[in-house]
């Protein structure tokens, strides 16, 4: 037997309920509305991303811009791939071992990044211009994927900019013979940021899995 | 009555999901502001070189991947006016020799810019008389073109060379870290040697916690930029 004071009770209780459904509603969404909002704001201006498998370097001072002649028939800066990242290589056509399984790799990643590897250019700089030649290259660099560019410089271009990343060769040779020689040379791949301010530098023997996973990670 | 009803069921999500969002929201602020954990920045690459050292002997960059390394750069003729970082690398090299690195290597380099004079002779005779430990400190110098190369382009310390042959340049030191990282440059003089023995206590306690979850740690301090005072 309901009283009048239940009577009158139960439709404010229902409106009561409802109401409270309504707040959870609402607050759930601008819940859900705040944390989207802030992760794409987070993605946008917040900092990279650290690598997995490569090192961090998130470098505040950018590589200074360079022009060299390259596989496109045409010479290329970098600044001519603005708004995308760089992936840079330093090897040579004849080199035996280690270039070849790098660029596999490099070539294996861009292949796993899919659409992600339009945001990105692979180059690979001769250190070897005394006989890699532009046509070399391009054969040689076809073996690894349709998308590397290969540049090549003078020797004192290209001995001043891979001083800009570090990287350092130098001839071995193997007889008397002048074009007998090898190239030793520093072997790591490195990224630079859109800005083309280094990123990333992955040191020789990262997997293309993991090249691709990290450079997914810090491409945005 | 009826607020007795309304009030409290009708704050608890808003409470729930204002607590949720706080949370880390006031972790990352407290991270930010308290800086639990101080890194070095990291400026750029250092640049790669190849010189020759006071035996004759070939020094590289890659030669001294994972090791953090102290450069200066001045002549053997260092003289008044020119102001000589010897005596900071002497300090160094002495706070270094007391320090537990953990196994990580520290080195000190000198760079000489004056090749044509300061021979590897000169250079063994220079490091003689600053007491250089020969295997904790090199001295080395190559040609004019790479020096301007590898210290004006890379190091960023520009210098000039009158007619009579003498060196003109600000006195500095830089700390380059194990992944071949400029970390540091100093350009104040001995005041600077504190300083220097402050980051390099960073950079190698950063180095000793690079991997795991120390490591995020670290990355999340240089995201934050927790930075140590100059």
């Amino acid at each position: 037997m309901q009283t009048d004071a239940q009577s009158s009770l139960t439709p404010q209780l229902e409106r009561n309920a409802r109401r409270l459904r309504l707040s959870w509603l609402g607050a759930m969404l601008i819940g859900v509305m705040l944390i989207a909002g802030g992760w794409s704001l987070w993605g946008w201006l917040g900092p990279q991303p650290a690598p997995q498998y490569g090192v961090p370097v998130n470098a505040s001072r950018p590589i200074a811009d360079f022009r060299l002649d390259s596989t496109l028939g045409h010479p290329v800066a970098l600044s001519d791939f603005a708004g995308r990242y760089l992936v840079v290589y330093f090897g040579y056509t004849t080199c035996p071992d280690i270039c070849p399984t790098t660029l596999a790799d490099l070539g294996k990643a861009e292949k796993l990044l899919g659409k992600d590897a339009q945001r990105m250019q692979m180059l690979f700089i001769t250190v070897d211009p005394e006989r890699d030649s532009v046509e070399r290259m391009r054969d040689y660099l076809a073996f690894f994927g349709p998308n590397f560019i290969g540049l090549r410089g003078s020797l004192q271009e290209t001995e001043a900019i891979a001083s800009q990343f570090g990287v350092v060769y130098q001839k071995q040779y193997h007889s008397a013979s002048a074009t007998d020689y090898l190239m030793d040379h520093s072997a790591a791949v490195i990224v630079l940021d859109p800005q083309r301010r280094p990123l990333v530098l992955f040191p020789y023997g990262v997997s293309a899995e993991q090249l691709a996973g990290d450079l997914r990670r810090v491409m945005r | 009555m009826q607020k007795t009803l309304d009030s409290p069921n009708l704050k608890k999500p808003a409470l729930l999901w204002g607590g949720l969002l706080a949370i880390p929201l006031l972790a990352v602020i407290l991270f930010a502001v308290a800086q639990p954990i101080k890194v070095v920045p990291r400026i750029g690459l250092a640049p790669g070189f190849i010189f020759t050292d006071m035996y004759g002997r070939q020094l590289t960059n890659e030669d001294l991947r994972g090791q953090i390394v102290i450069y200066n750069f001045t002549t053997t003729s260092c003289e008044a006016p020119c102001i000589d970082t010897a005596p900071i690398m002497q300090a160094l090299q002495e706070f270094v020799k007391q320090l537990d690195t953990g196994g990580i290597p520290v080195t000190l380099v000198t760079i000489s810019l004056d090749p044509e004079r300061d021979t590897p002779e000169r250079l063994q005779a220079y490091a003689r008389k600053l007491n250089a430990d020969p295997a904790r400190w090199h001295f080395v110098t190559g040609s004019p073109e790479r020096l301007k190369q590898v210290v004006g382009g890379g190091f960023e310390l520009y210098y000039t060379q009158d007619e009579h042959g003498v060196f003109y340049f600000a006195p500095m030191l830089a700390i380059v870290d194990g992944n071949g990282i400029l970390r540091a440059r100093y350009k104040r003089g001995l005041e600077d040697v504190a300083i220097a023995e402050r980051d390099l206590m960073l950079i190698l306690e950063e180095a000793r916690n690079s991997s795991g979850a120390a490591g995020l740690v670290y990355e999340a301090a240089h995201l934050f930029l927790c930075y140590p005072t100059y």
